[in-house]
């Protein structure tokens, strides 16, 4: 039951913050927006790091500079989503977001990308792939 | 309409890359380390592209509602509940009920027109289309349980 609570906020939250960001955007632009977020959240993430303390932050020199990248691809995200938000409204751009997201998740585990753990594929995925995208076409012809 | 569905496509691909690198990095170095220094880069990576890109005045942030400010916020929220919200029911079940959560959510957003966002009208079709959508995730993730368990067991192995 608690970790359907959280599941649930975790939607909730997902959806919130697009909007919360496409609304910042509307008044100072993308790319001031994009830096408010990550300041922000910057200091909410510092403040939970505080009470953990689960590794010495200075230890990221030993790791492969491609995953501080991550943070990079963040900054995309952010502009790119509340982008799609203004310009489609909450529902068509959150479907179109998730859509793409579960394709690409896919096709990195198929081809065992980055390192990933290598899956083949079953004929339930692509039937579930196959209903997705169907989906999305009925949404944009209806 | 083409660059909004552009944007949208290219948003759920870079979550898709960013959702790996971080699960890798956070192997190797804790979940909340990984995640304050995802911030800090992209505060960085921000900074950059706000110098190059320009555009919008600090100053129009008086007009804002001051809770708008707050997505940083609610985007390490995501990530904490997230994590428990696996911990707790595994990732097929949590992932599947984090999507119908967001999706019902953005639809009332769009029915109400909550938030100050233009009210937009769904039609009976794209109901349809919305479901069909969510039944083809579902069948997917459905497919994908096994090995996401085997998963687990490799993230065990490792750390």
């Amino acid at each position: 039951m608690q970790g359907i609570i959280f599941a649930l906020f975790s939607g909730l939250f997902i959806a919130l913050q697009g909007i919360f960001n496409a609304r910042l955007g509307d008044a100072v632009g993308p790319w001031l927006s994009v830096t408010i977020v990550h300041f922000v959240g910057l200091i909410g993430c510092l403040l939970i790091y505080g009470f953990v303390r689960d590794r010495k932050i200075g230890g990221f020199r030993t790791l492969p500079l491609v995953y501080a990248s991550g943070g990079l691809l963040g900054v995309l995200v952010v502009v790119t989503e509340l982008t799609s938000i203004q310009l489609l409204g909450m529902t068509w751009a959150m479907s179109l977001l998730l859509v793409a997201q579960i394709l690409c998740a896919f096709v990195i585990d198929l081809n065992g990308w980055f390192g990933v753990i290598k899956k083949s594929s079953n004929k339930g995925q692509w039937i579930g792939i196959g209903l997705m995208l169907t989906g999305v076409l009925i949404f944009s012809f209806a | 309409m083409g660059l909004g569905m552009f944007c949208a496509i290219v948003a759920g691909m870079m979550i898709s890359l960013q959702t790996v690198l971080n699960a890798r990095m956070s192997h190797a170095f804790g979940a909340w380390a990984t995640t304050t220094l995802v911030f800090l880069v992209g505060l960085l990576g921000s900074l950059l592209a706000l110098v190059f890109f320009r555009g919008g005045e600090i100053s129009a942030l008086t007009e804002v509602k001051p809770l708008y400010l707050f997505g940083g916020f609610v985007g390490v929220g995501v990530v904490f509940c997230v994590m428990r919200g696996i911990q707790l029911l595994g990732p097929s079940i949590a992932i599947s009920v984090v999507l119908i959560s967001q999706l019902s959510f953005a639809l009332f957003v769009d029915v109400f027109g909550w938030f100050g966002l233009p009210k937009v009208d769904l039609s009976f079709g794209q109901i349809i289309g919305l479901v069909v959508m969510l039944s083809g995730i579902f069948v997917l993730k459905r497919y994908q349980v096994v090995e996401d368990v085997e998963e687990e067991k490799d993230i065990k192995a490792i750390s």
